[in-house]
């Protein structure tokens, strides 16, 4: 299992570089067939497994053996906030390198995370007895994403919008294509410049997109003013629509 | 188009990432306007029947257009990332999720009252996924690439509409060849068939329009050398030919890597040979930044990021 604990900390390794907390994975057995690691962040948990040769687990149940579970504990500060996420397997069976992911939400006062993953560990001969191993650590924070939100007007609709943003950590402001600056723009990590339906935006609002600063931050251009918007900035994505 | 998508590419991170978003599936037969077509989410076609998901509730009481990439009007750049298709009742081909660089469109609504729970989950993911991209490169659009004047043939054929053939089509071609042109569908194919592989554009105000923006030409010279532009055994042969004996089949070398070899990368020296063996996994032909070959942007972006990660 050597080459296997070699490959676990490369994994832990990639995990420090992304910028997450990296989490201790306790209890799997010496002579498992599989090297695990885990990180996270606030917003998610990540598992990631090395499969030895001929070996796999089952993504769901196919008549095999017990599908991976991964679920956090009761006393967890960050608890799941969805379905986990597993690699496409056409035939249910998870081999190689794979990860795990857990959307996450803060549930407790503290940063402490602790999760169990349930598995078994088949080869095409025989199937190990289940296994549960818990990953834990502290989750450190991770700037909230800053998004812009740019409108015709503020609203019913972008309240909603900078809401729904916050339900998932993002931390949004909004402002007006009439007012909108460069520095603005730039102070963001995402511009979302949001447009309703063909003309129903207020009069004036096409030719005020169309101006929109060319900033550095990445736009996520919305509807027919983001066509316009981008093929204003030169982008050829928008050079036709219908 | 509607509230409705296809083609996702459901495993991309916007699908996935923080959050997984789930959709209700519905199999719809396939429509006869999308027999026979292609796009680049459905490069063989779309199969008899295919799924659509909701990303709205219901259908919006407004029109809420979509990028159009009729196979090609802009989707030669590399990096460029279609994600999801929009469901349009004109033709195959709309897309409603694509990124290109720092720019991401989205072609449904916002609100989160009208989105589906996959909507929402989606647009949450598309935020995170755009937060990460801005070192993200691409190139500036010029214009439209040859294969608007194929779609203008394949219009013609699949549906019956004789304007492409008819009007778009000649009035998408500089004066001089409009009287190659012969305005039907047969003539358009025919034309198509000979010409395309040599047509170009962007590269002057000959090449601009009122009512057609873009306006194409046929290369005379690449013609000539039986080189189409945008082949990379053309580029080779250029530089060989540049290198030869003064002549007619010279001349027209020298003038097609003037054509196509963007300035930003020519070399000073005019030695192309030790260029071309210093840009060959660098460069890329783009016909909508302006039919140049030019530094590949996704090359571009993995050298900066290495020399980032040596820093």
């Amino acid at each position: 299992m050597n080459s296997l604990r070699l490959i676990a900390l490369v994994l832990l390794g990639a995990a420090h570089a992304a910028g997450q907390s990296p989490l201790t994975v306790s209890e799997l057995p010496e002579d498992a067939p599989l090297a695990i690691s885990a990180s996270a962040t606030p917003r998610e948990l990540v598992v990631r497994i090395s499969m030895a040769p001929d070996w796999h687990l089952y993504a769901r149940d196919v008549g095999g053996g017990q599908p991976v579970a991964l679920a956090t504990s009761k006393d967890s500060d960050l608890v799941g906030a969805g379905a986990l996420v597993l690699p496409e397997s056409a035939d249910g069976k998870l081999r190689g390198s794979f990860e795990l992911r857990l959307p996450l939400k803060k549930s407790g006062a503290g940063r402490v995370l602790t999760a169990s993953l349930d598995f078994m560990a088949c080869d095409p001969l025989e199937c190990r007895p289940p296994m549960t191993v818990t990953i834990a650590g502290e989750i450190g924070d991770v700037p909230k994403i800053e998004v812009l939100l740019v409108v015709d007007q503020a609203d019913d609709r972008s309240k909603r919008i900078v809401a729904l943003f916050a339900e998932h950590g993002l931390r949004t402001t909004v402002t007006t294509y009439a007012t909108v600056t460069l520095e603005a723009c730039d102070a963001h990590d995402v511009v979302l410049a949001d447009s309703k339906l063909f003309r129903q935006d207020l009069p004036g609002t096409r030719q005020l997109a169309v101006k929109l600063p060319k900033t550095g931050t990445p736009i996520v251009a919305v509807g027919f003013l983001g066509t316009e918007l981008v093929e204003a900035h030169g982008i050829a994505m928008t050079s036709g629509y219908i | 188009m509607d509230h409705l998508g296809h083609g996702l590419a459901l495993e991309h991170d916007i699908f996935t990432r923080p959050l997984k978003a789930t959709f209700e599936w519905v199999d719809e037969k396939r429509p006869p306007y999308y027999e026979n077509l292609t796009s680049p989410l459905y490069p063989e076609g779309v199969g008899e029947t295919y799924r659509l998901a909701a990303f709205e509730k219901s259908k919006p009481a407004g029109w809420n257009p979509t990028i159009v990439s009729h196979e090609g009007f802009f989707t030669d750049i590399p990096g460029f990332e279609n994600l999801a298709e929009g469901h349009s009742e004109k033709m195959l081909g709309s897309l409603s999720l694509a990124r290109q660089g720092r720019y991401f469109y989205w072609g449904y609504t916002t609100d989160p009252d009208l989105l589906t729970e996959g909507g929402r989950a989606t647009l949450v993911n598309v935020v995170h996924y755009m937060a990460g991209k801005r070192d993200s490169l691409t190139v500036p659009f010029v214009c439209k690439t040859r294969k608007s004047l194929w779609v203008f043939t394949i219009l013609g054929r699949e549906t019956g509409y004789r304007r492409g053939v008819e009007e778009h089509f000649p009035g998408s071609l500089v004066p001089g060849w409009r009287d190659t042109y012969t305005p039907s569908f047969e003539g358009a194919e025919a034309w198509v068939k000979k010409h395309l592989p040599y047509v170009f554009s962007g590269k002057a105000e000959i090449h601009r329009g009122e009512r057609y923006k873009t306006l194409y030409e046929v290369d005379a010279d690449a013609m000539a050398l039986g080189t189409p532009n945008n082949e990379r055994a053309s580029l080779e042969r250029w530089i060989e030919l540049a290198r030869g004996e003064p002549g007619e089949n010279r001349d027209r070398a020298l003038r097609c890597l003037e054509r196509y070899v963007h300035p930003d990368i020519r070399p000073a020296d005019e030695d192309w040979k030790d260029w071309y063996a210093r840009q060959r996994d660098r460069i890329v032909f783009i016909d909508s930044t302006g039919f140049w070959w030019q530094e590949n942007p996704v090359v571009l972006e993995r050298e900066r990021a290495a020399a980032k990660a040596e820093r």
